[in-house]
């Protein structure tokens, strides 16, 4: 009992990371991109190929799935962020397919629908740390608290700011002489970067990596995190995943029968997602902000 | 080596004529309501499901259960729009969207608790090809059913649009809803023609669907998105566009693999290599314009 508590914990840290670096880009900035996913996944494989080829640990892969994302990244929105709006969603969906494509065919790198196996659990001075442990819990909170100091710094300061106001009227931004196109791309870079620490606090943690990571119900998850909290809410995103995570495990305890579990947590996500849209687009956690 | 070409354009012209089924009915409510509808998909697969339960489960022919099933998904075409869609219309086109998005992985769910996750067909009987265009290509009578409805729908479409008084307001509150509603034009009524029409074709499509391949419950999902990128590469709104869209994306499909250009495993990419490619070249789209891309 006191394993699945812990595993719940982490997962919901790494979600939490996950959704906040994408609360960056989709909710601050409002870029409609549907293909954060592949940065997640992208610091996932980063890590779990340096880790079972280079034999590089969790600390340094830290770095490098951060460094391997965000310059993804930055490629990325050379090719996208010229769109906007819908052919901005459609271009970045169809950026994930692909992802998903090329993670299950390109067999030497990513060892195809098979998956990676043997990645190595994170070690603390000589100390292993083992998956649903107290330690690697703490470990965990630890790095996404600091990540999430770290963005939370990010969406106050005037390069927020700046994120914020392109939300509302980029046309009128670029009139006061800012760079859209710059400022875009960095908060993709650096959501993106933020993904792929996450992605590779996953890898650690699951120890098996395969193409599913990609997959488009992961992508909604993080939608509905993300649109649950309100959009370019700091504080919504973190009650957002929680909830998102806490209703997900819902049908287990009600006992469903095993076939139909994860039906019934999509149309507990779906009635959710509807729900949140009718009521409160802004948000369902919109009390934080409304003193502003 | 003649004839591997022309069966594989035949192929991919079965292939473009079912997207562009599903891709008219999604740019016409982009056109009109402004929004990607993603539970499109979710149409085209209900109506797979249906048409089985019809034909199959109770052993109706096949053109009363077409019938029966195209009904039964416009209406929920008409449902989804009534009680999903006129709630939020008025509101930033992001919430209808978003809740498209949720209808997709609910209606999905639905279809996995009713049909349960097995892989199931249309038909026990297999249908025997026949050699069409002097033998060259083996086609089966659902695949030449399939294009000459899917013709004759664009081109009646096409008709509808242009000629009838209702294509005329269609086409009036698409280019601009608020001058049209000032001529006192029903807005209900045109969102409630396009969502019916284009659940209509969605179905029709999807009954096809299910003749070439198995029904699973992401088969919706399989199609629209190259629905969406069809609809994309033509110009979003513009009916040419999304049947031109349509058979490029199908035609280069078949193609590309069946000549071996591109290993098979690489087919679903294939649509959204076209699309990321044309949209660095041309944003606007095929037969877009290029100041109303710029003025979104």
């Amino acid at each position: 009992m006191i394993e699945y508590i812990f595993s719940l914990i982490i997962i919901t840290s790494i979600w939490t990371l996950l959704a906040q670096s994408y609360n960056l880009s989709f909710g601050l900035t409002g870029l409609f991109n549907l293909g954060h996913i592949i940065f997640y996944g992208i610091g996932a494989y980063t890590a779990a190929i340096l880790n079972t080829r280079y034999g590089i640990g969790f600390f340094p892969n830290l770095i490098f799935a951060a460094l391997v994302s965000g310059a993804f990244a930055a490629f990325f929105g050379l090719l996208t962020l010229r769109l906007s709006g819908h052919y901005l969603a459609i271009a970045t969906l169809g950026a994930a397919m692909i992802a998903t494509v090329v993670a299950t065919n390109w067999v030497s790198l990513t060892n195809g629908p098979l998956g990676i196996r043997g990645i190595e659990e994170p070690e603390f001075f000589g100390k292993i740390i083992q998956a649903d442990s107290l330690e690697f819990v703490v470990l965990m909170l630890i790095i996404v608290v600091f990540c999430n100091f770290l963005l939370y710094k990010i969406f106050n300061s005037p390069f927020g700011r700046i994120q914020r106001a392109i939300k509302d009227d980029e046309i009128a931004v670029r009139a006061v002489g800012k760079n859209t196109f710059a400022a875009k791309s960095w908060s993709l870079i650096l959501s993106a970067a933020f993904a792929g620490i996450a992605g590779c606090l996953y890898t650690h943690y699951r120890l098996f990596l395969d193409p599913s990571i990609f997959a488009l119900p992961e992508i909604i998850i993080l939608i509905l995190m993300v649109v649950v909290g309100g959009r370019g809410n700091f504080k919504g995103a973190i009650l957002g995943t929680i909830l998102v995570i806490i209703i997900g495990e819902l049908p287990r305890f009600i006992g469903f029968p095993d076939n139909i579990i994860g039906a019934t947590r999509n149309l507990l996500f779906a009635a959710l997602l509807i729900g949140t849209m009718f009521t409160r687009p802004q948000g369902l956690f919109t009390f934080f902000t409304e003193k502003e | 080596m003649s004839e591997l070409v022309a069966q594989l354009i035949w192929n991919g012209l079965v292939t473009g004529a079912l997207i562009a089924l599903v891709a008219l009915g999604l740019t016409l409510i982009y056109g009109i309501a402004g929004f990607i509808q993603f539970a499109h998909g979710e149409i085209v697969a209900l109506g797979a499901y249906n048409f089985m339960v019809f034909h199959k489960l109770m052993g109706w022919e096949i053109i009363p259960a077409v019938g029966i099933s195209v009904l039964i998904m416009i209406i929920i075409g008409l449902i989804l729009e009534r009680f999903f869609f006129r709630p939020v219309r008025e509101k930033d086109p992001m919430i209808p969207l978003v809740i498209s998005i949720g209808l997709s992985i609910g209606l999905q769910a639905i279809i996995l608790i009713f049909f349960g996750p097995n892989i199931l067909t249309i038909s026990d009987k297999t249908h025997a090809s026949i050699s069409i265009f002097g033998d060259k290509i083996l086609a089966t009578p659902s695949q030449i059913i399939a294009i000459i409805s899917a013709v004759i729908l664009m081109i009646g479409l096409g008709v509808f649009l242009k000629k009838s008084k209702i294509g005329k307001y269609l086409r009036a509150v698409a280019s601009n809803r608020e001058v049209a509603q000032v001529f006192g034009m029903n807005i209900d009524n045109s969102m409630k023609w396009i969502f019916g029409i284009g659940a209509g074709m969605a179905a029709l499509a999807g009954i096809f669907l299910g003749f070439e391949q198995n029904l699973e419950p992401l088969m919706g999902v399989h199609i629209s998105v190259k629905a969406f990128s069809a609809v994309i590469l033509g110009a979003v709104g513009s009916i040419r566009g999304a049947i031109i869209g349509a058979f490029l994306i199908g035609l280069t499909e078949s193609l590309l693999v069946g000549m071996g250009v591109i290993p098979s495993g690489f087919t679903s990419a294939i649509p959204f290599v076209i699309l990321i490619g044309m949209l660095l070249l041309r944003p606007e789209g095929l037969f877009g314009n290029r100041f109303e891309s710029l003025r979104r």
